[in-house]
This record gives structure tokens, sequence and C-alpha cells, in this order.
């Protein structure tokens, strides 16, 4: 046994292929993930100081007042550039600024897109106003509230309390690279399918010569598939310490669990590449296409193309999320990252264990006893 | 004809992965071109917020309809896991929870600590939505200061809360940054163009061109009585033929989807489209050139078409990249390719210049001059050594 899994190992580190895209393609896709997605959550996520240019057509000074205010401090809600109407408008057009505040009689807003930004400009002006109009009615209505009314509305009210939910890393472009992992553990299909594909005697030429030697028929199986999950789980633990290590992406503080479920979601792909290695006449050709579009429509459903299908999927279909292989790896992943305790991490590598049995269960069915009046 | 048949042959076995790309490519394009186009008129962002009421009393629920009018309420079931998910997806921005005692502490005027909120990501929609109950609390609180009761409070507060500033959406028409005859959705189709002209430029043509220039069929037909100059210029037309066939489907394809036929603008991105896939046609002839076999061309059709994708602004807009990011990308054809797209849709800051717009095609041009040569001299010097 041990004769036969040193061959298949040696078989498989010697594939080209394997060193491709098991090996140098998510190191590449890893990078490009990396300098594509690094300063998106920042950029269009995060919350930053807002820069916004203002013009004063009239003097304003309780407004002025008001701005200067907010535009202090080290997080401050605004960063203002006092400036005239072309220099403002240039900015803009630059997007250099989020939005131009017009003093006029009125206080009124240019902004350039409907962006987020835009919108806390919107809402700063609109409270502003709001307020302004809240003194001029009580004035005219009730004179004798109005000090207390101007301290009510000027008080600093904190009515929000934060519950926090994690301690974890909330930076969901890490779904690409939690993907990117699930992607090369799904590979192990290539693997999963050759396992099947190098015994079946009516599959190819190897098998059939396999098929005729004293070897037993359990063993040369067996040794396959062990061969195709240790190689697989080495290309996935490869990819994680460079992810890790490399490209710096924050897992959180259980680094070995996300290498353990690295390894179960590499037993998982070269099940499934050992089922649909079984099932059929297909040639090689065939069933490596069916593998690839398999563990890729997975991948793709998960999020490795477009981050925003799995929330998709999460809300319309969530059965499919439990049963998802690429969903699984990297939900186990997430677990990980964004919860304390262990229940739902355990709970999908537990689901992931099982899926493996069931489909290694089924292959074995399909291929034993095969027996071959001619080869 | 007979290298042009032989040629047209091989191309045909490698016909379905160039059908698969254009479905995969047509479809997503159907589905992206059903999505919701621009508007020039200002629209705040309207967030996802679930709101869970623990006290369940007057005050509080027109708090809820309050927050309702302003943004989109989603129903959650108060399941942390859930919650947790659908935060850090974002498909939900931010989640109130109004706490026990609401309407007494507002009554009694203990506006501190009245609800819970959880969120988690540290951005614009939860400073957006926390400023909102702040206000909402104490232009409640005033009214009541004022003498109101509290359901006219909550009337007047409600009234005085949609009072808004006027926000005008500058187009900058005069530089003409948004073109009827370009939508920012027609822009979307070219952006991606790039990326399938890679894949199936390289992954059909390259084999079809490595099988040709085998060694044995090319001795064949070198000591045929057919001179060279045919067989080259035989496989060329058949190149040619493939290539134009391929811009013409997607050109034909983007007239449909957008409804109309190219004009004005849109007129110079099919020109940008159309050099791009002879620069496609030139890094596929230059990797053939070098003789990859099939797994090579695999390899170097992945690694090229996602590299300029990520890098050049195909996938992320260029705008998200970093500077040092774009400086590299600069030495790359879809760079150029895409600051033209966006200069001609007026996305990524870019203000359209027709003399920018043919320089930057320009200097697409000379790329695929320089893969042309490139691909030339690496066949010359490998026929040489042979």
């Amino acid at each position: 046994m041990l004769h036969n899994l040193k061959y298949e190992l040696l078989i498989r580190i010697k594939s080209k292929g394997l060193v491709f895209w098991m090996i140098l393609f998510p190191i590449a896709l890893g990078a490009f993930f990396k300098i594509s997605f690094g300063n998106i959550y920042d950029k269009y996520t995060s919350f930053s100081t807002v820069p916004a240019a203002v013009v004063e057509n009239v003097s304003n000074p309780v407004f002025h007042e008001v701005i200067d205010k907010i535009s202090e401090g080290d997080e401050p809600l605004l960063e203002v550039t006092y400036t005239d109407r072309k220099d403002a408008l240039e900015l803009l057009k630059d997007q250099k600024i989020s939005g131009i505040i017009w003093i006029d009689d009125e206080i009124t807003l240019s902004v350039a897109s409907d962006s987020i930004e835009a919108t806390v400009l919107e809402s700063f002006l609109n409270q502003y106003k709001r307020q302004e109009k809240i003194i001029t009615d009580t004035a005219k209505s009730n004179p004798a509230a109005l000090e207390n009314v101007i301290s009510e509305i000027s008080s600093e009210t904190q009515s929000c309390t934060r519950i926090p939910l994690t301690e974890g890393n909330t930076d969901n472009m890490l779904n690409y690279f939690y993907n990117l992992i699930a992607m090369v553990a799904l590979f192990g299909t290539e693997g999963g399918l050759e396992a099947a594909i190098r015994n079946q005697g009516n599959l190819s030429a190897v098998a059939a010569r396999k098929c005729t030697s004293p070897s037993k028929k359990s063993v040369t199986l067996l040794t396959s598939l062990i061969s195709a999950c240790i190689v697989q789980a080495l290309c996935c633990a490869l990819t994680v310490t460079y992810v890790r290590f490399i490209l710096n992406v924050d897992f959180g503080s259980r680094l070995p669990l996300v290498y353990l479920s690295g390894l179960i979601g590499s037993i998982l792909g070269v099940s499934l590449g050992f089922v649909i290695g079984s099932v059929g006449k297909a040639g090689e050709n065939a069933k490596t296409g069916i593998c690839m579009a398999i563990s890729l429509a997975s991948c793709f459903f998960s999020g490795l193309m477009a981050n925003n299908i799995k929330p998709m999927i999460i809300s319309k279909a969530p059965w499919f999320n439990e049963i998802n292989p690429a969903a699984l790896i990297s939900d186990s992943f997430y677990c990980l990252n964004v919860y304390s305790d262990y229940d739902r991490y355990i709970q999908k590598n537990i689901t992931m264990l099982i899926l493996s049995v069931l489909l290694a269960v089924i292959g074995l069915i399909l291929t034993r006893r095969r027996k071959y009046a001619s080869l | 004809m007979q290298v042009f048949n032989a040629f047209m042959k091989v191309l045909r076995k490698n016909l379905p992965t160039v059908i698969i790309w254009i479905v995969i490519f047509l479809s997503i394009s159907v589905v992206v071109s059903k999505s919701d186009s621009g508007n020039s008129e200002f629209k705040s962002k309207v967030l996802n917020v679930c709101v869970f009421d623990e006290d369940n009393t007057e005050a509080s629920k027109a708090l809820r309809d309050f927050i309702d009018s302003k943004h989109n309420i989603v129903e959650l079931e108060n399941d942390s896991a859930r919650i947790l998910d659908e935060l850090f997806y974002e498909t939900t921005d931010y989640v109130l929870t109004i706490k026990k005692g609401y309407e007494k502490n507002l009554l009694e005027g203990n506006t501190e600590n009245l609800f819970d909120n959880q969120y988690v990501h540290e951005s614009y929609s939860n400073v957006l939505m926390t400023n909102l109950a702040d206000e909402y609390v104490k232009t409640v609180r005033a009214f009541l200061i004022k003498g109101d009761s509290l359901s006219t409070a909550e009337e007047n507060a409600a009234e005085t809360l949609s009072v808004n500033v006027k926000v005008t959406k500058e187009t900058f028409k005069e530089e003409h940054i948004y073109s009827d005859d370009y939508s920012a959705l027609f822009s979307a189709y070219f952006q991606y163009l790039p990326y399938v002209f890679m894949q199936i430029l390289v992954s059909a043509l390259c084999p079809v061109l490595l099988a040709m220039n085998k060694n044995n069929i090319r001795n064949r037909t070198n000591c045929s009585s057919l001179r060279p100059g045919s067989q080259t210029s035989q496989i060329f037309a058949g190149s040619m033929i493939f290539v134009l066939g391929i811009w013409l489907i997607f050109m034909i394809s983007g007239a449909i989807l957008n409804e109309e036929f190219y004009k004005g603008r849109a007129l110079l991105a099919v020109l940008n489209s159309f050099v791009f896939i002879v620069i496609c046609t030139g890094i596929a002839i230059l990797i053939a050139s070098f003789n990859p076999g099939r797994v090579g061309v695999n390899i170097l059709s992945n690694i090229i078409s996602l590299g300029m994708s990520f890098l050049c602004g195909i996938f992320v807009p260029q705008e998200a990249l970093s500077d040092s990011v774009l400086n590299a990308a600069r030495f790359l054809p879809a760079y150029w390719y895409i600051r033209v797209n966006n200069m001609l849709s007026g996305i990524s800051g870019e203000i359209f210049s027709s003399s920018l717009c043919f320089k930057f095609i320009g200097i697409e041009v000379l790329f695929a001059l320089a893969l042309f040569a490139a691909a030339l001299t690496v066949t010359k010097i490998r026929h040489d050594k042979a």
C-alpha cells in the first residue's frame, strides 16, 4: 500500500497542471484580489471625514460657527474649504470634494453624484435648517419656551448604545479570499476524478493495465484517493499560508482551524470529483469539463466572482447555501472570523464531512465489483 | 486554399469554447442591462434598516413609521447570527432596537440610551442612522417642551424632519461629462469586452496557430509547391475572418442590448474595441510564436486576461485602484482602453476630450504594432534556429 501511495503521490506532484491550477493560479489570483480590493473597503464602506467646499455669497456667522465646530476634532464630520464659485465647481468636477455648500439667503447644496457622502452632507444641512425652523416657529408661537427649546436641540444627545456583534475582521472583501481557498479545495475534484478514471478499466489505458495487475483494486483505489487528498490539502495549506502571511489577510486568531477547514474542504473536493468520475462512461475530457464547471459554479454561488451573490442566495435559497461545497468551506472561515463560539463552525465542518463520506460511498458503490469482458 | 481550409477545420474544433464565452458574456450583459440606469436628480441614500420594537407603544410605533418614511425597513428574525450575516454582507445596514420604556423616558426627558443599535462596519450608514435617531428624539423633545402633547409633538417632529435643503446635482454639461449616445450602462458592456476578447482569442486562436505551426505540418507545407507568402496570407486571412467575426458578433449584440445603433460618442467606443481586439490578436500570435503547448496556452490565457482585468480597471473601477497599481498598469494596453471608455461615459472622474481620446487610442495602436513586431521577431528567430 505504501509503495502504491508513494507512486500515486509522485505522479500527482509531477503533473504540470497541478503546479499551475493548484499553486500558481491561486497565487496570481490572490495577488490580483489584494491589489484590486485592497482599497475598496476603506474607500467605499469605512467612514471618513467628508470633504466639502463652502461658498459664502452672504455673511452667515451662525452657520459659519456651526461649520467650524463640526470640522474640528480627531475625526470630524466635515473637512471644509472656503472658496469661490469657480474653484468650488472645479474641485467638485475633479472629485476632490463631495459637495458644495452655497450660503445665500437660503443654504443650498450642490453634489456630483448620489453618493453616501453627498447624503451625509445633505443630512447635516437638513438638520441645521430644521433646527432653524424649530427656533423660528417657537419664537413666534411660544417665546417663553424658546430658551429651553434651544437648549434641548443644541444638546449632545446620545440616544443609541452600540451592541457589539463581533470582534472579528469586518472587511467583507475577505469573502473573495475565503472563496479563493474554497476554489483551491474544490479543484480537488480533479484529483478525485483522476482516482476514478485511473482505476476504471474502460476509461483509461492506465486503469486497464492496473486492472490486470495483482494489486487489490481496493488498495489501488484507496491509495489514489488518499494521495489526492494529501496533495489537495497541501495545496490548500499553501494557499492559506500565502494569503495569510504574504498578502497579510487577517483570518482572525484561530488560524490552525482555518487549515483544518481547508483540509476538510479538500477531502470534500476529492470526494465530489470521485463521484463525477465514477458516474457514466463519458471520457476524461468531458468529465474534467464537468468537474471544472461544477467547482466554478459552486464558487460563483459562494461569491468568488461577485460578492453580492452569497447574501442573495442566503435570503432566497438558504438551503442551497447549506449544501453548496464552496459556500460551506468559505462559511467555515467566515464563522471562525466573526463568531466567538464554535457552534456554526462545527456545524459547517460536520456537514462537509457528512457530504464527503456520502459522496465517497456513492463513488465506491458505483466502482466496486466492476468486471470487464474485454479490455 | 488548402491552408485556409485546414485553418478553419482546426478552428471549428475550438468553437465550443468561443460559444461558451459568448453565451456567458451576453447572458450577464442582458441581466445587467435590466438594472436601473442613472438619474440627473439627486436622491439621498436609502438604507436598509431593521427595527425591533420592545416598547410597543404609540411613541415607538410613531418612530418606526418615521424611519419607514425615510429608509427601507427590513424584517429580520431576532437572531444574532442572522443579524450578523445580514450586516456583514450589507444586505441590512443598521439594526435599531427601541428599548422598553422608550415612551416613558421620552416624556420624562431621559434621552440617553433609548435605543440599542447594531452595525458591523464603521460606515457612513451608521453615522447617518445614529444622527437621525438623535435628531428625532431632540425634535420630539423640543415640541414637548414647547407645550405639545406627545402625539402632536410626534406629528410636528415628523413634519419638521421632512423639511429638506435644496440639492442640485451638477452634471457639468459644459464639459459634456454625460452623453446620451453612450450611457453608463452601455459603457459597462464595453468595459468588460477586453476580458472576453482576451479569453476568446487566446484560448481559441492560439491552439489553431499552434496546430498550424507544428513542425511536421509546417515542414510538409514548406516542401509543397505552395509559396511561403501564400501560406502566411492564408493563415492571416483565416485569423482575420475569425477576429472580425467575433468583433462583429459583440458589436451587433451591443447594439441590440442598447436598443439603438451606434452614433456620436458610441462610435468612438466601437473604434476603441476594434483596436483592442487587434491588440488581443497580437497577444495571441505572440503567445503562439513561443509554442507553449495547450497547457501553456491555458495558463497564459488566464494569467494575462485576469491580470490585465484586475490591474487595469476592467473588474474594479480605476478610481478604486492605488496610484502605484495604476502607474504599473500604464504599461498594459487595457489601461488605455479603460481610460478611453471612462472618458466616453464620464465615469471614474474622467472628462471627455476628443483629442485625448484619440491620443489614448493611438497608444493602443502602438501597443498592437509592438506586439505584432515582437511576434514576427520571435517567429523568425525560432524559424532560423530550426
